[in-house]
């Protein structure tokens, strides 16, 4: 498998982890693309709070799946 | 690398920024509670961590004192071993040095009979002699028995 092709399937890998939460894909792949701040808050429709909120939910939901760190 | 494989990693590696950024950025009490949920027992789980590190700390004592004692070891191996001489043959240095060193030590030296010295005396002597840089061979280095 190419590089690109791996990396596409594990940003694949990553949004599966949030099947039924929008807000959580939406953050992660506003991330992988190169939102950053206000960017990433407008894109979830998350005020400050639930900002902060979402972003440590999904840390700790890719912490949890992926707890060695992404094997190469 | 193509640019597409380069795109790729940049944007893992801005997800991987974000969430060390979080974790950096959270509280001594918030990053307890997370460990707490996830690992469960904090005062059990210090325990075990402590007792390894000083399982840790523990063999590198024993790896530090094992390489002291094989440096030592290594050490004495190569060290001559300490000679061993007769007072006879001190004695006899000392009457042939003062037999060959020069008239004014001679005088000051040789005042008293060899005979009459204490070991400890032709030892002295004997030092002071060499610090006056008058020295003579011993037997074994001149082959004489």
């Amino acid at each position: 498998m190419m590089a690109a092709e791996r990396d596409e399937a594990t940003r694949q890998a990553l949004l599966g982890l949030f099947p039924n939460d929008r807000q959580a894909r939406d953050l992660v792949d506003g991330i992988l693309t190169g939102y950053e701040g206000q960017e990433l808050r407008t894109l979830t429709d998350l005020d400050q709070e639930g900002y902060a909120s979402k972003r440590r939910f999904m840390r700790r939901t890719i912490d949890k799946h992926y707890p060695q760190g992404r094997q190469p | 690398m193509t640019d597409t494989d380069k795109k790729a990693r940049e944007s893992l590696g801005r997800l991987v920024d974000v969430l060390v950024e979080d974790v950096l950025a959270a509280s001594d009490d918030e990053i307890l509670a997370e460990f707490a949920e996830m690992h469960g027992d904090l005062a059990k789980n210090s325990a075990e961590m402590r007792a390894l590190f000083e399982k840790s700390v523990l063999k590198a004592n024993k790896d530090r004192l094992r390489e002291a004692k094989a440096g030592l070891a290594a050490s004495r191996a190569a060290a001559p071993p300490s000679k061993i001489v007769s007072m006879e043959n001190v004695r006899e240095r000392l009457r042939r040095t003062l037999a060959s060193c020069p008239p004014n030590v001679k005088l000051t030296l040789a005042a008293r009979n060899e005979n009459e010295l204490s070991d400890a005396d032709v030892l002295g002597m004997l030092e002071d002699l060499e610090e006056l840089g008058i020295t003579m061979l011993d037997d074994e280095s001149t082959g004489q028995s």
